[in-house]
């Protein structure tokens, strides 16, 4: 017997043993990508893992599609007058086409667009935050940190949603939020 | 030239414990999923105050989170040595000959990193923390002794290589049959919100196509996430499927500016070759001798 022929078995055992797992794996993903109609296996442990690493999207899905978020601030320094609006993404993305090899401000666009529709949902929920909400931390500390004003006595800020209109050919802007916080009472309870 | 598998000596179920003929093909993906944690890295450097802007993360208390998020505290000791280290170990690695260690490595990298860089993460990142983990059982160095040892090692890799070729189809089935479950992508609609998203959209782009061509580019996209798992699997249509598959995502990636998560989605298509087929890509392109 040559030393193929003695390792046949071991190689169909293992072979079986793979296919399994294959297998299983497999079903797993079907399971956990379609049955959403169990929540009891969706929540369990190999579903949380399922969902989490191993099914990724599905992308480009059209609730995102229509929409695109302006979100413009304006701030005071301390003993200073408001300053003009900035619409925040407009200009991160007008300065990633300029220099598109600079791929992290592409990136940076769409952080905060999603930390403005994040700051949306936030204040949809409630008015009076006990404790100011993370996304305008995030916001304030873009703002302070680009500046350079660490004495900022004011901020205003403005998002506004645009759906594209197929039928118009046009855009219909809608105000989602508008007020003005002061940097220095994030940290305290509003 | 025939791969192993294609030439018949070890059939049937057996063959998924036999070399596959794909050791440089191997190689040269786990090396692109190196260099492209190292283009992430640069991403993330640049977004530094933004990502320092967030709460702060949290790790785990769990035993097994403390080892795996220990390169992380370096973060408290400064975000600029953190980020060093990971750059560093990512060219090391690099350097080297993929093997076991170098791709529990890199898994460890790409989580750590991304753990650091939540706020600022995208669908890309999350292709590429899968691919990582996928990656581990992948190298075939160091050669193991013994042949049930061997036999052993080239079942995991292959079966790795399976589960990679099965999550790049997951990815398009999930979001193909999305697609096809939604009226705005069959009727074209979405290419025609698509040319009108104005801080995605490449300028060159915007306000482009008419409903004629939405529809056919919607459906193009449709057919292609669904049929893709199809024809990837046959010689015959393998090579032109993974050709327009490097077409669809280099579009994507212009029209989109999405060049990270064109990048990941090109870089797996390698684990659907093998070396035989790696070299035959490229045979118009070298110069034959006269």
């Amino acid at each position: 017997m040559n030393g193929r022929a003695a390792h046949t078995g071991f190689r169909k055992c293992i072979g079986w043993l793979a296919a399994g797992i294959l297998g299983l794996h497999l079903a797993a993903c079907l399971f956990f990508a379609v049955g959403s109609w169990s929540k009891q296996f969706q929540n369990s442990l190999p579903g949380t893992f399922y969902h989490s690493q191993v099914l990724a999207g599905p992308f480009f899905r059209e609730e995102a599609l229509p929409y695109t978020t302006h979100f413009y601030y304006r701030y005071k320094a301390k003993h200073d007058a408001w300053t003009a609006f900035t619409d925040l993404s407009q200009s991160q993305f007008a300065a990633y086409n300029q220099q598109p090899w600079r791929y992290g401000r592409f990136t940076r666009t769409v952080y905060l667009n999603r930390v403005a529709n994040d700051l949306d949902r936030h204040v949809r929920r409630r008015i009076n935050w006990s404790r100011a909400p993370e996304p305008l931390k995030q916001i304030n500390h873009y703002i302070v940190y680009n500046t350079g004003i660490a004495d900022i006595d004011s901020v205003s800020l403005i998002a506004v949603r645009c759906e594209y209109d197929i039928v118009e050919n046009g855009r219909q802007r809608d105000t989602l939020y508008r007020f003005t916080y002061s940097p220095s009472q994030l940290e305290k309870p509003y | 030239m025939k791969s192993p598998i294609d030439r018949q000596d070890i059939t049937g179920i057996a063959a998924l414990t036999a070399p596959w003929g794909n050791s440089r093909v191997v190689t040269l993906f786990i090396r692109s999923l190196f260099i492209y944690t190292l283009f992430k890295v640069a991403v993330f450097a640049s977004l530094v105050p933004d990502i320092l802007g967030h709460e702060g993360f949290t790790v785990p208390t769990n035993p097994v989170a403390w080892v795996l998020f220990l390169p992380l505290r370096l973060v408290d000791v400064d975000v600029w040595i953190f980020l060093a280290s990971v750059t560093l170990a990512l060219l090391v690695s690099l350097v080297l000959r993929p093997n076991y260690i170098t791709s529990i490595l890199l898994c460890v990298l790409v989580y750590n990193l991304f753990r650091f860089a939540l706020p600022v993460l995208n669908g890309s990142d999350q292709v590429l923390v899968v691919m990582s983990v996928w990656a581990i059982a992948l190298p075939l160095y160091p050669q193991a002794k013994g042949e049930r040892m061997r036999i052993l090692q080239h079942t995991a890799s292959n079966v790795s290589l399976i589960v990679i070729r099965i999550q790049v189809i997951l990815i398009y089935w999930i979001s193909g049959v999305d697609k096809l479950l939604s009226s705005v992508w069959r009727s074209g609609d979405a290419f025609a919100y698509i040319w009108h998203l104005e801080f995605k959209i490449n300028p060159g782009l915007a306000h482009f196509g008419n409903p004629g061509l939405n529809w056919f580019l919607s459906w193009l996209t449709i057919v292609f996430e669904l049929a893709f798992g199809i024809t990837v699997w046959f010689k015959r249509t393998r090579l032109i499927t993974l050709a327009l598959g490097v077409l669809f995502h280099v579009c994507i990636g212009l029209m989109l500016n999405l060049l990270d998560f064109a990048l990941i989605m090109i870089l797996p298509y390698l684990c659907f070759l093998n070396d035989a087929e790696y070299d035959q890509l490229w045979r118009p392109f070298k110069r034959r001798p006269r």
